[in-house]
């Protein structure tokens, strides 16, 4: 898609300009923007205004020479919108080029119902719930959970337990929409949602029209997880439903699907009575789904490829590409010419000076080692930064000695919840709450050297395109220095470090490591820094898949690399991690442990054994540990 | 000697059924027992189509109907093979059935059937799971493209296999001079084969934009042109439905083949062109770049651009008659050693069986 608008280029004053625009997956705001005069070449900041979240940033980025109708020197920049604005609330965002101080063009821009938000034309059985969001209903004959949406699922399920689902669960990147999710206690032959075709008759009436709906399975129990699914029309009358014939036979699976349908309606159809499509899985535990609508044929096209599908196929391809090469590839010679992937730079600090960084720090008991870690925190910043302490229901003396700890220091924020939620939604809670161009999820049995925030961000610096950075520790799987597995195989933790010899350690990195900050597939969770940007564009942490982690911050990775964000290993940082000698039990990997089948059912495709091996071969991590262990050899 | 089977759930007649068919006959040739296992709703057809050869009667054939039937059929092979996305799924279900199963796998990626349905949906998801699901599985694919493209998406090693076409039926004749005759096929029910681009490229040959040609298309009758909404341009001979024969003889007669599909992963069709003598242009995102020399023994051409397009018919149209002999000559020896024999043998060791 292109992302500039010609028109109005050349005009008097304008130093750049902003749309919003629809796409595929969601809003976005695109434009281009100059940057400053005395400094050509160099492309300028934008910052948007979001009523109600703050200031975000971003760095535009040069465009090729053929975008004629630009001034020259013109830079391009794409902010998608985050689900968080997408919310249908009306807003007024505001775009500024931070180079020349100017508000662009077309600012401010409007969004909410009717704008940035497209609503689902069925939506409305589901829009009117007015059942509890969640709850358990017999199995058997159909069930009306709501006005416009019944279940049922045959024997041997006796339970069925019900959910309200908002926005794609998988990819978190779509309009809010509502599905339910249903999971039996036990596997059912036929287990069914059916939903009233009443809210699409108006398309559907004269001609042959295509039913759209996405569905999947709810729960992953096994590897690339699928079911045999039907789509019926049927009737409900004399107080019950009747199918009148099966339109289509499909998989599902773990992950949405979108299952198409044509259905053409005859006079006795009408005559039938009140009609319905029923959506069956067959021998599943569970089903979920949003309502169906119509949806208009894939066409062929005069320009570019003729086969409409092709274009989505190949994205899709190339998101698989950017998971096992490199994320911000910009052609690839095995595919066709494509557009810029993630198409926005994270906002980097010029100079030295990092960007303010807040550091979520989630906690749930612990005393002497969390007191460390905050202690590391306080005595090792040396630039703008701000910790949100996230206390997940922690006992009382854990909540004392944090209250104890940070009082009387602004750098230092608490957030407590009295009931523990989870991992991974205190992450997401506090995520919601920072509102800086980069933020760190760290754990709370870590301990900083001083300035670890500027060479973490010295990395982001040194990489164009980064959006994550991680560091080298003890024990972070293949992040780990200067052993990275023990004889048996198992993880090593390098229980010869400890946590005084932090600095010792770190000075040694300074010495040994040549700063290569290389390309890696995935990060080990326990100290991420992460970009606004990767936030905004991909959602936070996915909760229904990894409610209690296990997974989630691989998957935040791979769907970073989907999206074209490098993610950078800073080859001169070292974060020294607290970790039980229980820790990677022998001949297994944190990727393959639990959370295992959700990730690989919802990545279907990407080979985490070869993202293994690559993290296994990175060259410039094999020389830092070499020089490591040659230096450790000399001192010793 | 192995025991190969390769699933093939079609009822054949397409390229990537014809060449499995050879390659059978080839691996039988030589000694290895190679089957195929066909499901039972396309099983009287698939007979039918191949009834010329003679194991297909002989026991060569395997009829299956669900996973367990199929994991009867496979546990009298060594290696099962599947030939297209859904027949991974069949052997995958066939799998779970047996116990302590020491078969091995094999995925023959015929094309990288990902891109056949639009990204997310249920078709979609079921082509890439085809690639999440045989254990220790041998990837092999008859293109570079291909075998790169499994590799940088999947991170799966693939190897790179002979691909085959039957130099039996596809071979040269002598051609008579005069005027020359461009050929083209017109796919209407696979958009990526660009039939709307096809046709527009001939309506333009036919009204003498490139010069005075003779224009030929074949592979739609009447009505599959009239239910996809085609229109066959003024001035083109549109032949429908050809057996394989009559293109072979349309192909010797022809002097240039174009191919202006989205992506080509192998680009049977122009090798089969080649064969016949005939100078092909082909899209050069996918598998032609293999065995097509732009400008030297063919022509390769981004399909999407239009005047990029033009421009190599332009080039292929003024070639003089020797510099188009030699570009005959270029093209028959590329593909000539796309034999069923040499197929086989690379399969073999691709499976480490030779």
């Amino acid at each position: 898609m292109n992302v500039i608008d010609p028109v109005a280029a050349n005009q008097g004053d304008i130093t750049g300009r902003v749309r919003l625009e629809q796409s595929e997956d969601g809003a976005r705001l695109t434009g281009w923007a100059l940057g400053e005069a005395d400094v050509p070449g160099e492309p300028p900041e934008i910052a948007i205004q979001v009523p109600g979240l703050g200031l975000r940033t971003l760095a535009a980025w040069p465009l090729a020479p053929d975008a004629e109708a630009l001034p020259d020197g013109a830079c391009g920049f794409t902010w998608h919108l985050p689900s968080s604005v997408r919310d249908g609330v009306p807003r007024e965002l505001r775009v500024w080029n931070l180079a020349t101080g100017l508000e662009l063009a077309g600012s401010p821009i409007a969004v909410g119902r009717g704008a940035a938000v497209q609503a689902n034309e069925a939506e409305a059985p589901l829009a009117r719930w007015d059942a509890p969001l969640t709850g358990h209903v017999s199995a058997g004959d159909p069930v009306e959970l709501a006005p416009g949406l019944f279940v049922a699922a045959e024997p041997p399920a006796r339970s069925l337990r019900y959910e309200l689902v908002v926005g794609d669960p998988m990819t978190a990147d779509t309009a809010p929409e509502r599905g339910i999710r249903i999971l039996a206690d036990a596997p059912s032959g036929r287990i069914a949602l059916h939903f009233p075709l009443a809210p699409l008759m108006p398309t559907i009436e004269d001609t042959p029209a295509l039913l759209q709906l996405r569905a999947w399975l709810p729960q992953a129990t096994q590897r690339a997880m699928q079911a045999q699914a039907e789509l019926w029309l049927m009737v409900f009358r004399f107080g019950g439903f009747e199918k009148l014939r099966r339109l289509r036979r499909v998989r599902v699976f773990r992950r949405p699907s979108l299952i198409t349908a044509q259905i053409t309606l005859s006079e006795e159809d009408f005559a039938a009575g009140a009609l319905w499509l029923g959506v069956e899985a067959l021998n599943a535990r569970g089903l979920a789904a949003m309502p169906p609508r119509i949806v208009a044929p894939a066409g062929s096209s005069a320009a570019g490829m003729e086969d409409q599908r092709l274009h989505s196929a190949f994205d899709a391809l190339a998101e698989l590409v950017r998971v096992h090469g490199e994320a911000a590839m910009p052609t690839h010679a095995l595919l066709p010419a494509m557009p810029p992937a993630a198409g926005q730079s994270p906002c980097v600090a010029a100079g030295d000076a990092h960007p303010f960084t807040q550091v979520i720090l989630p906690v749930y008991n612990g005393d002497d080692i969390v007191r460390g870690c905050l202690r590391a925190l306080r005595a090792a910043g040396t630039g703008p930064f701000q910790v949100l302490i996230v206390d997940d229901g922690s006992r009382g003396f854990t909540a004392e000695m944090l209250r104890r700890e940070v009082a009387g220091d602004p750098r230092f924020i608490l957030h407590r919840r009295d009931t523990n939620r989870g991992y991974t939604k205190s992450i997401n809670e506090a995520v919601a709450l920072t509102q800086a161009p980069w933020v760190v999820v760290l754990n709370s049995d870590t301990v900083v050297p001083h300035g670890w925030l500027d060479r973490l961000h010295a990395a982001a610096r040194a990489r164009p395109g980064t959006g994550m950075v991680g560091p080298l520790s003890n024990a972070a799987t293949w992040q780990s220095i200067p052993e990275v597995k023990r004889p048996d195989g198992s993880w090593s933790v390098n229980d010869m470090i400890e946590p005084e010899h932090l600095d010792a350690v770190q000075r040694l990195l300074d010495e040994v490591s040549t700063r290569e900050y290389p390309e890696f597939p995935v990060l080990n969770g326990f100290c991420t820094l992460i970009a606004r940007t990767v936030l905004d564009r991909i959602g936070a942490y996915d909760e229904e898949a990894f409610p209690m982690g296990y997974g989630e911050e691989t998957d935040l990775c791979l769907r970073a690399r989907r999206a074209g964000f490098r993610l950078t290993l800073a080859d001169d940082a070292f974060v020294y991690h607290h970790k039980s000698l229980s820790f990677g039990a022998a001949g297994r990997s944190p990727l393959t442990r639990a959370g295992g089948l959700e990730m690989t059912n919802k990545h279907l495709g990407v080979n985490i054994a070869a993202l293994e091996r690559t993290m296994q071969s990175c060259p410039a991590l094999v020389r830092v540990r070499a020089r490591m262990l040659d230096r450790l050899k000399e001192i010793s | 000697m192995a025991r190969i089977a390769f699933v093939l759930p079609v009822r054949g007649g397409s390229g990537g059924a014809h060449s499995v068919v050879q390659e059978v006959t080839a691996l039988r040739a030589l000694g290895v027992e190679a089957r195929v296992l066909v499901n039972r709703a396309n099983a009287p057809q698939f007979a039918a189509a191949y009834d010329r050869f003679a194991w297909v009667a002989e026991g060569g054939m395997g009829v299956f109907d669900g996973p367990k039937d199929l994991a009867l059929l496979a546990a009298e092979a060594e290696v099962v093979i599947g030939t297209t996305n859904t027949s991974v799924h069949s052997i995958s279900e066939a799998l779970l059935t047996m116990r302590n199963s020491a078969i091995r796998t094999g995925y023959y990626v015929q094309d990288y059937e990902p891109l056949f349905y639009a990204a997310g949906t249920s078709e979609h998801q079921l082509a890439v799971a085809s690639f999440a699901l045989l254990p220790n599985c041998v990837y092999f694919a008859k293109t570079s493209w291909l075998t790169g493209i499994v590799q940088a998406a999947h991170g799966l090693d693939a190897v790179r296999v002979v691909p085959s076409i039957d130099h039996g039926l596809y071979g040269p004749a002598p051609r008579s001079p005069g005027r020359r005759v461009v050929v083209a096929m017109v796919r209407p029910a696979t958009p990526r084969r660009a039939p709307r681009r096809t046709l527009k490229l001939m309506a333009r040959l036919a009204a003498g934009e490139f010069g005075d040609v003779e224009v030929v298309g074949f592979g739609a009758d009447a009505e599959e042109m009239e239910q996809a909404g085609l229109v066959t341009p003024e001035g083109v001979r549109m032949l429908g439905r050809l057996r394989q024969q009559d293109v072979a003889a349309l192909m010797r007669a022809a002097d240039v083949f174009l191919d202006l599909s989205d992506y080509q992963a192998f680009g049977r069709t122009a090798a089969e062109a080649m064969a016949c003598g005939c100078v092909a242009l082909a899209p050069r995102l996918g598998g032609a770049p293999d065995f097509i020399a732009d400008g030297v023994s063919g022509f390769l051409v981004d399909t999407t651009d239009a005047d990029a397009v033009a421009a190599a018919l332009r080039s292929i149209l003024s070639l003089s008659e020797s510099e188009l002999r030699a570009m005959r000559y270029a093209g028959l020896e590329a593909v000539a050693g796309f034999t069923p024999v040499r197929a086989a043998m690379s399969e073999m060791r691709a499976l480490g069986l030779a």
